[in-house]
This record gives structure tokens, sequence and C-alpha cells, in this order.
């Protein structure tokens, strides 16, 4: 099988796959645009090696998954946060990293990796209030009092 | 996958932190979720019986030097974790408050997707946290209308200022008050009868039936009076002899043709099934008349005639046109109103048990969202629309 080596931004090179790398839609038109399985590495200059790593890691494990569907019903009001067990497990790191894997799968266009990422960290905003909600995200309250105040009496109806 | 250059002192039950990754107990595999921090120094749990105190010991030093202290942080949920109870250190790390701020950290496309998976309490509760959060909820939340047909063929998006179908209001009835560049306030209505009405526009119906004629009584212009007291800029309340009364003012402060937007909402009724379950008010910036064809139209409804079942909507608009808006009207209740210099609509809907719309070209199979467009100024390229829920039927 064939395998390509992707160099991280911090210059570490990996060799991956073919297959595993072509998860990402990225590489994968990337590759298709240049014909050949480049013997060069390929340079992924968003992303360092611990982030890719964990990358690879998710790809390796979901080489074999079905490619999603290309036209996904939009309505995302029906969308499941429901994440397998597995993805549960590999998305237990600290907040930094999550975040540093939802921007690497949105840079490479791993939309199912994206997804996971995105529904673990609405799942830890759901059911929280917004104080518990900046705490937790180390979110800053930039709203005025008198905004506050605003906003307090606009959404009334939400704490009756 | 190889790692270039390979790690020489990678051991095989090397010890991943702050969590093991789900993969790291195979040995073909270890290298892929090794961090970036290494703790062979410290021996595993297998090689060194005091593994965790030394863990533990070393965490303590280093955080209370601050320059290290993520190192400390890992390593002390790696103690956890490989303690009896080591489940409480994944939970730990996940509920560990960032360092990095993720309002800011995250792009807007990525806020959205995470919101998509939110309810909308959950939602309100984001946009109360973060002014960043906010607006992205606000200005980004909405989707936006269009018609959709089986033949994938698409008309063009509506583009709109404010909120078409937002995800926060969802399946709330709401009055929004709205100026040119947006939502200027939200009041949600907490009206009783609205709350427990289900969707069941057949949209099926709403594409064969054939609308009755005249059940949207025309109106006397005379009748408007009621309307055209105000042009406060506030939202308000007011409980009415009659019953519950809201009444928005929706005054842009900007050089708007449109001075004066009055809705006066009047749900008193018996709740139907098919009676609408949410009234939105949507300032739509609009770019082409031609593109709003709908017609309002009710279909009587012979079990009741009762005043007492019916929805009453009065929007009063005033403010100058330039031109006759005569022929911009699209709805059949509106009329003018000169002697004021301006525009007067009043709406009634009665007995709505069914929206019917008619969109020139739409054919079977094609599905459309149920919307009225009340108003439309087209120098402007504003207008004003009351949108009845019918998407989700």
């Amino acid at each position: 099988m064939s395998q390509i080596i992707l160099l991280s931004s911090d210059n570490v090179e990996m060799k991956v796959d073919k297959e595993v790398a072509e998860r990402s839609i990225l590489i994968k038109n990337m590759l298709e645009d240049v014909g050949e399985t480049p013997d060069q590495a390929i340079p992924i200059p968003n992303v360092n090696e611990g982030v890719l790593r964990k990358v690879i890691e998710w790809c390796e494990h979901h080489r074999n998954d079905p490619p999603p569907p290309a036209d996904e019903d939009s309505d995302s009001r029906k969308k499941s946060t429901d994440i397998e067990e597995w993805d549960q497990k590999f998305m237990q790191v600290d907040q930094e990293m999550l975040f540093e894997i939802i921007l690497a799968a949105n840079y490479l266009d791993i939309k199912p990796l994206l997804d996971v990422g995105c529904k673990t960290v609405a799942n830890m905003i759901k059911g929280k209030s917004p104080e518990e909600i900046r705490k937790t995200f180390n979110i800053q309250n930039d709203f005025t009092p008198e905004e506050e105040d605003q906003i307090r009496r606009e959404n009334e109806w939400a704490e009756e | 996958m190889s790692r270039t250059p390979a790690r020489e002192d990678e051991e095989a039950d090397f010890l991943a932190f702050p969590e093991p990754s789900p993969t790291s107990s195979l040995e073909d595999l270890s290298h892929i979720a090794t961090r970036d921090i290494d703790l062979d120094e410290y021996g595993s749990p297998k090689s060194k019986p005091n593994f965790v105190s030394r863990i533990i010991s070393v965490a303590t030093n280093s955080y209370k030097s601050s320059t290290t202290s993520r190192l400390a942080r890992k390593l002390f949920y790696t103690a956890l974790n490989i303690s009896p109870r080591g489940g409480r250190g994944r939970q730990q790390a996940l509920a560990t408050p960032s360092r990095i701020p993720i309002d800011k950290y995250l792009p807007v496309e990525i806020h959205l997707q995470i919101f998509s998976y939110l309810p909308w309490e959950t939602l309100l509760a984001c946009s109360l946290a973060s002014r960043i959060w906010r607006e992205t909820l606000w200005h980004h939340g909405q989707d936006h209308g269009f018609i959709k047909s089986s033949k994938a063929r698409y008309t063009a998006p509506r583009k709109h200022i404010g909120i078409l179908y937002h995800k926060i209001l969802y399946h709330r009835p709401c009055v929004l008050g709205i100026s040119r560049d947006g939502i200027t306030s939200v009041h949600m209505m907490s009206i009783s009868p609205w709350e427990p009405v289900p969707l069941a526009i057949n949209k099926s119906k709403l594409r064969s039936r054939k609308p009755k004629p005249s059940i949207l009584s025309p109106f006397p212009a005379s009748s408007s009076s009621s309307s055209d007291d105000s042009s406060a800029d506030v939202v308000c309340n007011d409980d009415q002899a009659e019953g519950q009364r809201t009444t928005v003012f929706l005054n842009p402060e900007n050089n708007f043709v449109m001075n004066d937007v009055l809705l006066k909402l009047n749900p008193i009724y018996t709740p139907k099934p098919t009676m609408v379950a949410r009234l939105l008010a949507i300032l739509n910036g609009l770019n082409n008349v031609n593109h709003y064809t709908e017609y309002l139209r009710g279909l009587d409804d012979n079990s009741s005639s009762s005043s007492s079942s019916s929805i009453e909507l009065d929007i009063v608009i005033t403010g100058q046109d330039e031109q006759d808006s005569g022929s911009k009207r699209i709805a059949r209740t509106i009329s003018t109103d000169k002697e004021r210099e301006g525009i007067t609509f009043k709406v009634f809907l009665e007995y709505v048990r069914e929206i019917v719309i008619e969109e020139k070209g739409l054919e079977e199979g094609e599905e459309m969202m149920i919307f009225i467009t009340f108003l439309m100024i087209k120098d402007k390229n504003i207008s004003f629309a009351v949108y009845l829920d019918g998407w989700t039927g």
C-alpha cells in the first residue's frame, strides 16, 4: 500500500498510508491534482505534530468508514449529539487539544472528525447556565452592566 | 504509519496523558498517541512502584512554578488516570476550564456548527455568555428562506435582515424589535394558547387545495384607526379588557422610509390544531419585487364563526413612499392611507386554518416555506413580512 509523508508545522515528518491520509478531503484533492503519489513530504502548515498525530490516529481508526453523504440534510435542529464510544474516548483530551483537533479537522476538511469535535464541545455546553459556560470555556464577560440588564429583561421569559 | 525520526526512548507500556488514547494500548500504534510532553523520565506504573507518588511530587513542584503549570496539570491527571478511580481524571480533563477563550479562538463557522447541535435553551444561554456568541447567533443563526424543488431547482435565496427561522426562536412564538441593521429586541411570548398548538399544516394541501375567495375580509380604511396612534420605539405589553394584547413598536432609527411600524397581535382565539403556532415579524431586505408573488388566502372554517376564535393582526406602517404603492401591494387586505402620507395595512386572519400560498412556477412535489409578505417598498428594497410557521408542518 502506498504511503505519503506529511510534514507538520513544527517540521516533523510522518509517513501514513495514502488511504488514511485521504480521509482528509484537502489531501485527497491535492493528491488527485498532483496525479502521482508525491515523494516529497506534504506540508501541513497549520497543524503541529501533536495534533497531527491525533488526527492521523482518528483517520487510522476510521479508515474503512463509508464516506459521509454529499448532500446531508442540513436540518441541524434534528442533529444528534451522540458520539461513538471510541470517538468519545478519543476526544477525552484537554480543551486546548480539543480545539486544535477541531481546527485541524476544519482545515484538513475531515468532516466526520469535525462533527465529533463540535459534538463534544456541544455536549460540554449543553445544560449549562451562561455563567457556567463562561467558566468552562474561559470566556470573559464583556457585556456592560446596562447590556446585561437589557439582556436579562429581554429574556425574563426563559427564567420563568 | 511510521514516524520519522522515530523516538528511541518509546516504551511499549508508555504512558500517554492526560488521557490514554483509545488505541494507545496497541503496541504497533503506540507511538501515535505520544504527547508533546514525554514522561518517560518518570518511569512507568509497571517499572516504578512509586510512580504515582513521584508524579504527584513532580507535579506539585511544577505547579508552584507557573511556567510549568500545564505540565503539572497533566501530571496530576496522569496520576489520577492510573489510580483505581482513574475515570475521574478523564472527567476532570474535559471539565478543566480552558485557558483559551473558546469564543475568540475558534472561527465563526465552527461556532455555528457547535451551535447547530444545541437546543434553543442552551443557545440562549450561549447568547448571554459571550458578546461574540451573541452576535454570531443573532446574525448567523438563521436559515435563509428558499423554495426547494424536487427537481433541484432553487430560487435565489431571499436576502433579509433579521431572523427568518432562527434556531433560538425555534418553536417559540415571539416578536422582534427590528431595525434596519438587525434585531434590537426580542420578546418571547408566553401566551399559553400558542404553546400547545401543534403544527398541522399539510404541505400537500397547501399545494393542491384551491383557495376560496374572500376569506380574509377586506378592511375598510376607516377601521384601521385603532392602530394609528403611536410612534413609540419601545416594546410594550398591555393587557386589555378583551384579553392579552401584545403591541410591538418597531421604529428604526435611521432614514428608512418606514417611520413607524405597529404590529398588534391579539391572540384571542380558541386554539385549533391547524392554527398557526408561531408568528415571526421580520424586516426583510428584498431585491426583487417580482420574486414575491405570494398571496394570502384563508380557508373558511365552517365549524366556527365566533369572532373569539380568530387572530387579529394589525399592521400599521407609516412613512413616505416615493412612488405609488398601489402596484406594489401583494396582500389582499392592504389599504393605503394617503391622507397620512403613508400606507396603512390592516390584515385580519380570521379562522385561519390553512395558509395557501401560490408561487409562480411552483410545481407538484416542490416544497416551500409558508410565509406572507405584506409590504413591499420596491425602491428602498425593504419589506415588512409576517411569517407564519408552516415549515415543519
